[in-house]
């Protein structure tokens, strides 16, 4: 029951941090939104009973990607210049109508799929897994992840 | 056959090309004379090689040579390679083709002397010459057409060499489009050939044409004669060579009288045994032959364009090969063929020498006397013009003969009465042709000269081409004569015992390269007979036209002149043929075109066709431009529709 | 149960995408893109744990990452364009229309 009561106050603060992202004019306070999501996310893991995936959310997610964002804003320093939020008619009905779809989607979804218990996710497999069956993905993946940050350096130099 | 021989064929073929290239490329680099001394060494060298390749054929086989160069088309079943047949028939006709090609290009260097592009002029002319050995020299009817189209593609550059003159641009394109209508039937005719023998050798067609249907062989030898007429200028696709004579005058006697117009003569030599299978066509070819000959000779007596004389009197005696080609007599066609080139090139080299003694004038109405101004050209023409009225013993006479004979001995079972109808025709045609070309001696050479101008005679360079071919038209005749005069001659040397084996030497010449039609009984004294009624015809001819206008217009000419004043007319206006032509065919093809370019075209295709792709494109454009227009969120969305299209399908509705 | 978690995955998902598509600020897009990502993220492993599948787990984890490196090199994009234009706002960067 605690569970169920985790999920719906991680959801609603989850959807609020979704709100405050897109509605506020500035943009470091649609980095705060992210962030509260990102956060309520790790509750929402812990409700569906995965514990490492929640600790791995805040460790990435608002402790890595979060924070990035906050510095890369604070380094434009743009905040004083204050934006319309929204572009024009067509952008906010292409928005309505996606919206409508995905909602059209999820009626479709509820009705084939069936209902299923949680099961307490075990990390000793998770950790198994990753360092046998999946050994490569995760190689393949600390690849990627040098070459981004490389990347990243490359493109973001400043020209001397 | 030794392998040097067969090098000296392809040599003495390819020279001429090289002398175009030579002239073509390299003529800014070298003078006028000289690019005219090449041109005439390259012809000259490959005549000095034919006639050595001659002399070994005719001592040492009656085989013909089959000259391997390349493979060329592979088509299905058959194969077209590019190799030259060496025999008796095309060795005769390179000789006749590269010594009269020869003359006339040494002739040209006088006479071209002053104008300008000489060198394109020498290299078009021997490219002429190049495609017109490679016509005659072909193995195979493929390879043929390549030089047909060749030798025409070189008329039209030819006739058309003054091509910024209005008139002769279009006489050249008249001829070119003429000549289409009658290639078009010679290339369906090769292509019947080519489903029904499966092989496009020479050799092999006339051996196995014997097997062919009747009424196959009809359609195959009606469309290569039609083929034949575009080339050789007989009705009904005669109306191109009169309009050519815009061309230089050495042009005019090469190609226009000498050797491009005997190319359907010889094509139909060449086929002979498939002519043979259709007796129809036999009869066609003899009917149109002999028409066009009577047919032309009254245009040559009304014409006053000294040119256009010697032009339709060409396709008058082409006229007559054709008769004596339909008669089965294919040797006679050929003798005639190059006695003809002999004479009439000669004729028309006498006329440019005219032409250039009066600096251009070509009306003979402003000629007369030139005797005593041009004796030795006045000379030779009179003995030309003695030959081609067939006055023995100069060669037209043998030839012409001989042709009257066969073509009066012939039986047509298809057509009975052709032979008889055709001989009528020939022999009127004998009448007239004595009549004009004694009218055109005597106007140009006797009376008063009537121009301004003071003639000269012409230099060297031009009057030895000339005098070589005098002798060769004065003396070529007893090769070619027939058994009855043959006969005639031989009683002397009957008496001391010796057989001096006059007759026929052409034929048995030639002969083992021609198709053959049995043995034709030979009635001597018809034949002598005939050579009687000939001459007296030739004879008659020439006296009526020497009372008429030897020194002055006789007053019967002024008769006949008002009297006939209508006939006349018709008659000079060429019986109104060219106008026939433009009513039934240009005009209805013009309105044609006119009337599908302004709908097809304008409407059609430029208003609706054209106008709804740019009416498409532009509203597609004007769309998609509202798409790419670099804005980040309009991109994004045109994705979103893509993606939610996508699920709706992976959603399996 | 599950629907919720679908039903949350989704409605977090649409306001990331009305977000990158309304918003002009480059970064509040990029922002809009972790978003997305994230609402996935829940959608995977709500599913790993009700059908106790630990590949659905793996592949969070995996998008995690992946998130990660896009937000450095999409940020580090976007340092250099604010450099170059002076701006990050995306109306002013139209390269694509010419």
């Amino acid at each position: 029951m605690s569970s169920t009561l985790l999920f719906y106050i991680s959801a609603i603060t989850a959807i609020c941090g979704g709100i405050i992202m897109l509605f506020s004019r500035n943009t470091v306070n649609s980095a705060m939104g992210l962030l509260l999501s990102f956060v309520s996310t790790a509750g929402i893991y812990l409700s569906i009973s995965s514990p490492f995936l929640a600790v791995a959310q805040i460790f990435l997610y608002s402790g890595a990607v979060a924070v990035l964002i906050v510095f890369v804003i604070m380094m434009i320093d743009e905040q004083k210049k204050y934006e319309l939020p929204v572009h024009g008619l067509f952008s906010k009905s292409i928005a309505i109508v996606s919206v409508c779809y995905i909602g059209y989607v999820l009626i479709d979804i509820m009705k084939v799929s069936s209902g299923a218990s949680v099961v307490v996710s075990d990390m000793r497999i998770l950790g198994r897994l990753m360092i046998s069956d999946y050994l490569l993905h995760i190689e393949a993946l600390s690849l990627v992840l040098i070459i981004s940050i490389m990347a990243a350096i490359l493109v973001a130099k400043r020209k001397s | 056959m030794n392998y040097e021989l067969s090098n000296l064929i392809i040599i003495a073929t390819l020279l001429p090309f090289g002398g175009a290239l030579l002239n073509g490329i390299f003529g800014k680099l070298i003078s006028n004379r000289l690019s005219g001394i090449i041109a005439s060494l390259t012809i000259g060298v490959s005549f000095v090689l034919f006639v050595i390749f001659y002399l070994y054929v005719v001592k040492n086989s009656k085989v013909p040579y089959v000259i391997e160069i390349s493979n060329w088309l592979f088509l299905g079943k058959f194969q077209a390679d590019i190799s030259l047949l060496a025999d008796r028939l095309s060795i005769i006709m390179s000789l006749m083709v590269t010594g009269v090609s020869a003359l006339i290009h040494v002739y040209s260097i006088g006479y071209m002397e002053k104008e300008k592009g000489i060198k394109r002029y020498f290299s078009y002319l021997n490219l002429f010459v190049g495609f017109m050995l490679v016509l005659v020299m072909a193995e195979n009817i493929v390879l043929m057409f390549v030089g047909w189209e060749g030798v025409g593609l070189c008329s039209y550059l030819l006739i058309g060499f003054w091509f910024s003159e209005e008139e002769k641009a279009n006489a050249a394109r008249k001829a070119f489009i003429v000549n289409r209508i009658g290639d078009l039937a010679f290339i369906l005719g090769i292509l019947l050939i080519l489903s029904y023998f499966n092989t496009a050798s020479f050799r092999l067609i006339n051996d196995g044409a014997y097997k062919l249907p009747t009424t196959i062989a009809f359609f195959i030898t009606i469309l290569l004669f039609i083929g034949a007429t575009g080339k050789s200028a007989q009705i009904p696709l005669y109306v191109w060579l009169p309009d050519a004579m815009v061309g230089p005058t050495p042009v005019s006697a090469l190609i226009h009288a000498a050797t491009m117009v005997t190319a359907g003569v010889y094509m139909i030599t060449r086929l002979g045994n498939l002519f043979l299978m259709s007796e129809m066509t036999l009869a066609i070819i003899m009917l149109v032959g002999s028409f066009t000959a009577l047919f032309s000779a009254t245009i040559a007596i009304t014409q006053n364009d000294i040119k256009k004389v010697l032009a339709y009197s060409t396709i008058s005696q082409l006229g007559f090969m054709f008769s004596a080609a339909g008669a089965y007599a294919f040797s006679a066609a050929m003798f005639h063929l190059v006695t003809h080139a002999f004479f009439k090139a000669a004729l028309f080299l006498l006329a440019g020498s005219v032409i250039h003694a009066l600096s251009g004038e070509q009306d003979i109405n402003r000629m007369g006397g030139l005797e005593k101004y041009l004796p030795h050209t006045s000379l030779m023409f009179w003995l030309a013009s003695l030959t081609i009225a067939g006055i023995p013993p100069f060669s037209a006479f043998f030839s012409k003969d001989e042709i009257l004979y066969k073509v009066f001995i012939n039986e047509n079972s298809v057509v009975p009465l052709a032979p008889k109808i055709s001989y009528t025709m020939l022999i009127i045609t004998s009448f007239l042709t004595a009549l004009y070309i004694s009218r055109l001696y005597f106007k140009v050479f006797t009376g008063d000269y009537k121009g301004s101008l003071k003639p000269h005679e012409s230099p060297k360079v031009m009057l030895v081409p000339i005098y070589i071919l005098t002798v060769l038209f004065a003396i070529f005749g007893p090769i070619g004569m027939g058994s009855g005069i043959g006969h005639i001659l031989e009683i002397p040397a009957r008496i001391f015992g010796k057989d001096l084996h006059l007759v026929n030497t052409f034929e048995r010449l030639v002969g083992p390269s021609i198709a053959s039609f049995g043995t034709i009984s030979l009635d001597v004294s018809l034949e002598i007979f005939m050579i009687f009624i000939s001459v007296i015809v030739a004879f008659a001819g020439w006296l009526l036209g020497r009372y008429l206008y030897c020194h002055q217009p006789s007053p019967v000419v002024e008769v006949i002149n008002q009297k006939f004043y209508r006939v006349q007319n018709i008659i000079y206006r060429k019986y109104f043929v060219d106008e026939v032509y433009d009513f039934l065919i240009v005009k209805p093809y013009y309105y044609i075109s006119r009337s599908l370019f302004e709908l097809i075209d304008r409407v059609i295709i430029e208003f609706i066709i054209i106008g709804f792709i740019v009416k498409v494109t532009y509203i597609t454009g004007y769309l998609l431009r509202f798409f790419q227009n670099g804005y980040l969120y309009k991109i994004i969305c045109v994705g979103l529709i893509g993606l939610g299209i996508l699920v709706y399908f992976m959603m399996g509705k | 149960m599950i629907y919720h978690y679908v039903v949350l995955s989704l409605i977090l998902f649409s306001l990331g995408l009305i977000t990158v598509i309304v918003r002009r600020n480059l970064i509040v897009i990029l922002i809009g893109i972790e978003f997305m990502l994230n609402s996935v993220g829940i959608l995977f492993v709500s599913y790993a744990r009700f059908y106790n599948n630990y590949i659905g787990e793996f592949v969070a984890l995996v998008i995690m990452l992946i998130a990660a490196c896009e937000m450095a090199i999409g940020l580090s994009i976007v340092v250099a364009m604010f450099r170059i234009y002076g701006s990050v706002k995306s109306n002013d960067i139209r390269e694509l229309k010419n």
